[in-house]
């Protein structure tokens, strides 16, 4: 019986060790949303650097490495250097990296200023909605929308959608996406909505008994809400039932496999381009860009070692030929 | 007199048949609810094998070796490598089960035995209310409070974590949710040892916690057993929490407490939000696996249990 | 003297032991307090009953050119606050309960063309702007249009005011935020899910406990396998929803995909263990007596079941409500597989929609994380989970006593 109180105890040392920090400094820890409170004076470039990543679901993650010329880890993981960390989301990732003086990550650009994290430049060139315009900064994306070929039996609604595709080439719909975080340009000598409303007599009739499924990208999703709900005001109030799961879906179920089934939808949003050749041949015609997102590569606040990043280091970075900071500095 | 005989008799008749409706129909809810068991597996397990199907995926169809002996999770298109998380999933448990066990015994043994009633019953309800805390706020406290935690151990190490997320973060997130449900059972089982017993060998002069220990712990430790195993189980299931703080390594088995770890549950929750067809369904395949882990390791300490509490 | 090294040892392992069982209070505490002092500031009778989607107001301005700087600024306002002397009114940059950066509209002088805009979309309606809303996009008309992107603040907004008289478009909206959809849909699934499980819970339980042979061998197994669900994980019954109710009830109902429906069978499913176990331990603890004496009066056994035994047993299967409350409310991996995570303002049972846990969920995995709103639903949880708990523990001392 001696064992088990030897075995016992030797347990109780182990959760009094650990358990006991656990304890006395939960209380008094402080949150790790907060900005790091111990200012570190010296970057400690010889500490390892910590990939973070989004899952291979993610359309953020497309852009990125296709961006960074390193298109073999857009799906699969085993290009990655060991110890990274997948995160669930562009909010984990932002959480993650702020937790983290020697992490890395990246994020869209809409979320850059209020994360406290320091986007770097890359190859020279600021991530702002200007370089993105101009085509000098190359960590973008396109949001595209599709619409359904097949509209049999739906002709209302057919004539809802072709106005609401017009509505988003408007200086009115440019204006909303644009304060939705989507990156366009906007011309004086755009059309407004009231130009053109003449040309859609359906938003002249009641429309409240008319649904309206969007659907596919979630990152898309706050850009859509926002013109759906404004623009169905001005087009006899249909109704406007956003259910977004994902940019597969978006092709998916307005003209894919599921077209015709429960989850069918009127018009879809992708967070990247089509697959045109592959696995989404959508119809000419039937989808479009809306506007660009930009993915800024993002270090901790207290990273103060590098402000700029080259395609060739980001590469090194993710792949692990670069282990330390040191290593990237050299 | 012969009528209101006949009459009763039939009337014990009519009830009796009555008695037997009853009996059937309320034997109706009881089969559905013991059905739910045969169901989940039934399903789960349909949907979980159709990745390995010719029929259902055609050319994209999973290889169940390389999914039950992978090392990496993840290779496009259709490469899914479980075997390192199976082995993280069982170690992340097992720390945490040492971590919880000790701490659930002394605090069941201070309950039980050495407080006034009005403390121990203190003691037990912030016990039972920890308990009662859903999965969702210990991941919210493990990612807002424990990662920092385990970040300043590791710097005391001298080394370094992802932010805290880590093997280390989990194991604690783990034990923490445990130690409830190992405590209370622990509670019931040192209660149930006969007073004599314990009186006896205090009268023999053995000191009180020599009592506690050679005596009730022993003598309860069936029980004790008992709340390990369920202690287990919960800890292998357990998925919100552990999903914030665990860090989803792609490739491994790791063992270092301060890397960051994947178990079976995170995995069936990373992405699930903007995921389908065979990168959905192979979640069940997951989620077969967690089973078939739950039913052998109960087995294994069930086993276990008759084997120690032979020894006493 | 080794007795007294005894007594001491004794006393070490004494203190030891007190100090460890110290842990699990010093976790609650600090899970308490770490969510309160994040979350309390943001609970407020607006985040409980406030709709997630804002509402929009979309208005316009040709009346009158404004001209010159006729409105003077409030005194009180702070110096984060920008005011525009031409339209009279005064914005400044804010934070929204996820995080968001956004214009709110702190000030509008009643005189103000703004305190009464012609509605864009229906003539004859008027748009007020008022503090407290938020301030969209606004395309001004001058010689073209110029456009005012809100992303760019507070100052720069007012600086465009200051500089233009004529509005095509200006599109106000409500805070947001809120999260009265989805403590609604809480609410709902409470209910369908007790409606669905108390009866086959109670019912088995009554069988088991009155009707079932102790000895049967299938009563044996059928009982082991109830059993048997409480050990099953709950991201097993999302699956398990995600496999077989979601279809089902797709089948049944016009729902596509995951529904409160759904979800609210899959909890039943969970609860279901909860249920039996707690009715059979009350009818375990009424005495025989109570049967004898009732079947002794000639009722049927049916008729004691139901008239007698099933009354007795009423506080029993009120604690196990109030638990089942507790677990539902708290329960968010099931979920997430069996309904999804689609936050909705209106709420109907053949859609999507989430509960409080799933709801934290979503803004710990959205586009910025945010621990405060997490942190303030939490408390919500919590108070709620423990309340039940410690209903449920004093109703029984009650009783047993």
């Amino acid at each position: 019986m001696k064992k088990f109180i030897i075995i016992l105890s030797l347990f109780m040392v182990l959760g009094l060790t650990a358990c006991g920090e656990t304890t006395t400094e939960a209380t008094t820890a402080a949150p790790t949303t907060e900005a790091p409170t111990t200012t570190v004076e010296e970057f400690n470039t010889n500490a390892s650097i910590q990939i973070y990543t989004r899952d291979t679901t993610s359309g953020t993650r497309e852009a990125f490495f296709k961006g960074i010329d390193f298109s073999d880890a857009v799906d699969d993981n085993q290009f990655l250097a060991t110890g990274y960390v997948e995160v669930d989301g562009n909010g984990s990732m932002i959480s993650s990296v702020n937790g983290d003086e020697f992490g890395i990550g990246y994020v869209s650009l809409s979320s850059l200023e209020e994360s406290g994290l320091i986007g770097l430049n890359f190859e020279g060139v600021e991530p702002t909605e200007a370089n993105v315009l101009n085509d000098t900064y190359g960590l973008k994306r396109p949001f595209n929308y599709i619409v359904r070929d097949d509209w049999t039996g739906m002709e209302t609604e057919e004539q809802i959608v072709k106005a609401f595709l017009a509505y988003m080439g408007t200086i009115d719909g440019k204006a909303t996406i644009q304060a939705n975080s989507g990156i366009l340009s906007i011309e004086t000598t755009d059309q407004s909505w009231d130009d053109i409303k003449a040309n859609y007599p359906v938003c002249s009739a009641d429309n409240s008994a008319v649904t309206i499924n969007f659907g596919g990208s979630t990152s898309v999703e706050k850009i859509a809400r926002a013109l759906s709900e404004e623009f169905s005001g001005k087009c006899g109030n249909f109704i406007a039932d956003h259910n977004h799961t994902g940019s597969g879906d978006g092709y998916k179920r307005t003209q894919g496999e599921e077209a015709d089934g429960a989850n069918k939808i009127h018009i879809g949003f992708a967070s990247r381009g089509l697959k045109l050749d592959s696995s989404e041949p959508a119809v000419t015609g039937t989808y479009g860009q809306i506007c660009w997102d930009a993915v800024v590569i993002v270090v901790n606040g207290v990273n103060n070692v590098i402000a700029n990043i080259t395609t060739e280091d980001i590469k090194k970075i993710y792949d692990g030929t670069f282990t330390t900071w040191s290593d990237l500095l050299a | 007199m012969a009528l209101s005989l006949k009459n009763s008799i039939n009337i014990k008749k009519k009830n009796r048949i009555i008695d037997k409706i009853t009996r059937g129909g309320l034997l109706i809810p009881t089969i559905l609810s013991a059905s739910f068991v045969i169901l989940i597996v039934f399903f789960v397990s349909m949907r979980g094998v159709s990745p390995f199907l010719n029929s259902q995926y055609g050319e994209l169809s999973v290889d169940f070796i390389r999914f039950i002996s992978g090392t990496t999770w993840y290779i496009s298109p259709n490469i899914y490598g479980i075997f390192y998380i199976i082995i993280n999933t069982l170690y992340v448990v097992i720390l945490a089960a040492l971590l919880a066990v000790p701490v659930s015994i002394f605090t069941a043994l201070f309950i039980a035995k050495m407080t006034p009633r009005l403390i121990s019953g203190f003691f037990k309800t912030v016990v039972e209310l920890l308990a009662a805390v859903p999965s969702i706020v210990f991941g919210v406290f493990g990612l807002g409070v424990i990662t920092g935690i385990v970040k300043n151990i590791a710097e005391l190490f001298g080394t370094q974590t992802a932010g805290g997320i880590s093997t280390l973060s989990t194991v604690i997130v783990l034990a923490i949710m445990i130690i409830p449900t190992i405590t209370l059972l622990a509670v019931t089982a040192i209660n149930a040892v006969e007073k004599d017993l314990e009186e006896n060998s205090l009268a023999l002069g053995a000191t009180k916690m020599q009592t506690l220990f050679k005596v009730t712990l022993v003598k309860s430790k069936s029980g004790i057993f008992a709340g390990i195993i369920l202690g287990i189980g919960r800890a292998l299931g357990e998925a919100t929490a552990v999903s914030m703080v665990a860090g989803n390594s792609g490739t491994g088995p790791n063992f270092n407490i301060f890397n960051t770890t994947r178990t079976l549950t995170s995995t069936m929750l990373l992405g699930l939000k903007e995921t389908t067809g065979l990168d959905y369904d192979i979640r069940f395949s997951v989620g077969i696996v967690l089973i078939v882990l739950i039913i052998l390791t109960n087995l294994i300490l069930n086993f276990a249990k008759k084997k120690i509490g032979r020894f006493s | 003297m080794k007795k007294n090294n005894r007594f001491i040892r004794d006393r070490i392992y004494q203190i030891l032991i007190s100090l460890v069982s110290l842990i699990g209070l010093v976790i609650l505490i600090a899970v308490f307090g770490y969510v309160i002092k994040n979350g309390s500031h943001l609970l407020s009778w607006d985040l409980l009953t406030g709709d997630y989607y804002s509402e929009v107001y979309d208005a316009y301005y040709d009346g009158n050119p404004v001209t010159g700087s006729e409105f003077v600024a409030p005194s009180n306002l702070d110096n984060e606050t920008y005011f525009s002397t031409r339209w009279g009114i005064a914005l400044k940059d804010d934070l929204d309960v996820e995080g968001h950066h956004y214009i709110l509209v702190v000030y509008v002088d009643i005189n103000s063309p703004l305190a009464s805009l012609p509605d864009k979309n229906e003539e004859g309606n008027y748009v007020s702007v008022t503090s407290g809303q938020e301030l969209g996009k606004i395309i001004f008309i001058d010689e073209g249009y110029n456009i005012m992107n809100p992303t760019d603040g507070a100052e720069n907004a007012i600086q465009m005011f200051d500089e233009n008289s004529d509005i095509y478009n200006i599109i106000l909206t409500t805070s947001g935020k809120g999260i009265r959809g989805s403590l609604i849909t809480t609410v709902y699934l409470i209910v369908m899910t007790l409606i669905i499980a108390l009866p086959i819970g109670v019912l088995t339980a009554i069988y088991l406990h009155e009707f079932a042979s102790k000895t049967n061998k299938i009563v044996g197994i059928l009982r082991r396998m109830i059993e048997m669900l409480t050990g099953v994980p709950s991201i097993i019954y999302g699956l398990l929803g995600a496999a077989v109710f979601i279809p089902f009830v797709s089948s049944i109902s016009n729902a596509d995909g995951g529904s409160l429906i759904s979800g609210a069978l899959t909890l039943a499913v969970i609860i279901l263990p909860v249920i039996i176990s707690s009715t059979e331990e009350t009818l375990k603890t009424i005495p025989d007596e109570y049967r004898q004496a009732s079947l002794a009066l000639g009722a049927t056994k049916s008729q004691t079941t139901f008239k007698v035994i099933l009354k007795s047993a009423i506080p029993g299967i009120l604690s196990a409500i109030l638990l089942s409350i507790g677990r539902i409310i708290g329960e968010s991996a099931a979920l997430i597989y069996a309904i999804g995570t689609a936050i909705k303002d209106e709420i109907i049972i053949t859609e999507r929609s989430t509960s409080l846990a799933v709801h934290i969920w979503s803004v710990m995995s959205g586009e910025t994380p945010n621990f405060e709103l997490a942190s303030a639903i939490s408390i919500i949880i919590l108070v709620v989970v423990l309340l039940m708990n410690l209903t449920v523990k004093l109703a029984v001392k009650r009783i047993s006593r």
